[in-house]
């Protein structure tokens, strides 16, 4: 079950692009808090704080219980990581949101999923086990709610699927996915032939252009799209080509 | 058959920007592995065709790669001893516009240690620097 991890918070009142700029430089990331029951308040926690906590969990599904100090929101609030931004090229942190939840509230989230063993059409058959399905959907109360949902996946072979159907959850928790949903599969290699056919070499053929009027197989053979003139146009046409060689 | 469009509004388009970073397309969203652009160029269809190949020989037919760039933008050339003029240059190839952060392969199904070896033979046929990451 997903442990509760303390983390501070203080309240911002600054918003907008330059106050959030500021707030990064002095280690700072800035956060949200909303919820069903919830105004939403801009809060704001410390970045080695907020990455010790992701680093501990599985993935960013962590159950926290948020400590505000100040403002409007200030005491303690049990809160699920909704979304996290990172930087795309440093990977720093750059926003938090964080969304209310009740302990005596059933939730809707979103859970890893996890394959466990490693399945006879991957050991034997040479098989590939596709993951089709990340995250499960799930409704469960903040105290059942699991890090990770593993599943078995040694009966599997090549060909054989496991649906969320067959998938038990953890007590207390009820997966919300189609039951005909596929989560992993096992599919065979791809063979020799296939491999080669995609890896052709083919000449570099030009792409079809929409709206364009279809040119004459003779100028067509020719390679080169020259503008094909009307007969009211000809006079125009006369003009230099686009394309003419010297 | 090397990637392009099949079908385009225009022949020849103009060069577009390749200015900041990549904000879509940054993180491990298919396989478990992946390799990610430092540096912002033009890939051409040549270039990821090449890294394609590499990949899918590295792996020896397991795993699954996926592409996560496709080159959209025609380039257009003149012919050698050309004068100026004349107009734009006919389509010589296209290009995929690459700016730091984009992910541009990914690998699943296969060990942390193939896909180290496998990316980094791929990142040898490419012209930017890239780094190995991880599904988040």
């Amino acid at each position: 079950m997903a442990k509760q991890i303390l983390l501070k918070a203080v309240a911002r009142s600054g918003a907008g692009k330059s106050q959030v700029k500021k707030l990064r430089r002095q280690g700072m990331v800035p956060a949200v808090i909303y919820g069903p029951h919830t105004t939403p308040r801009n809060l704001a926690v410390r970045a080695f704080d907020l990455d010790r906590v992701l680093q501990s969990a599985t993935g960013e599904n962590v159950l926290v219980s948020l400590q505000v100090e100040g403002g409007e929101a200030a005491g303690s609030h049990l809160a699920l990581i909704q979304e996290v931004q990172h930087h795309p090229v440093n990977d720093s942190l750059l926003h938090v949101d964080f969304r209310e939840v009740s302990a005596t509230e059933k939730m809707r989230t979103a859970v890893p999923v996890r394959p466990v063993g490693e399945a006879a059409g991957v050991k034997t058959g040479g098989g590939i086990l596709e993951m089709l399905v990340r995250e499960l959907r799930v409704e469960c109360l903040p105290a059942d709610l699991p890090d990770v949902i593993e599943v078995n996946v040694e009966r599997l072979q090549v060909g054989q699927s496991i649906h969320v159907g067959e998938i038990t959850p953890p007590p207390g928790v009820t997966l919300l996915d189609d039951k005909d949903q596929p989560v992993f599969l096992v599919v065979a290699p791809i063979t020799e032939e296939e491999e080669a056919a995609i890896g052709q070499p083919a000449e570099m053929a030009e792409p079809e252009v929409i709206g364009a009027k279809k040119e004459e197989p003779a100028a067509a053979a020719e390679g080169e799209k020259k503008p094909e003139a009307k007969p009211k146009e000809a006079a125009k046409a006369e003009a230099p080509k686009p394309e003419a060689k010297k | 058959m090397p990637l392009m469009p099949k079908r385009v509004k225009h022949r020849k388009a103009q060069r577009g920007s390749r200015a900041g970073t990549a904000w879509r397309g940054t993180t491990v969203a298919f396989g478990e592995y992946g390799l990610q652009a430092l540096e912002r160029a033009w890939i051409t269809t040549t270039q990821i065709e090449a890294c394609r190949v590499a990949l899918s020989r590295s792996m020896k037919r397991r795993g699954k790669l996926w592409i996560r760039i496709f080159p959209d933008l025609p380039v257009t050339a003149r012919p050698p001893e050309t004068r100026m003029g004349h107009g734009k240059g006919a389509p010589v190839t296209w290009v995929a516009v690459v700016k730091p952060g984009r992910m541009l392969f990914e690998l699943g199904g296969v060990s942390e240690a193939l896909a180290r070896e496998s990316f980094r033979l791929a990142a040898a046929k490419l012209p930017i620097r890239t780094r190995f990451v991880e599904r988040r």
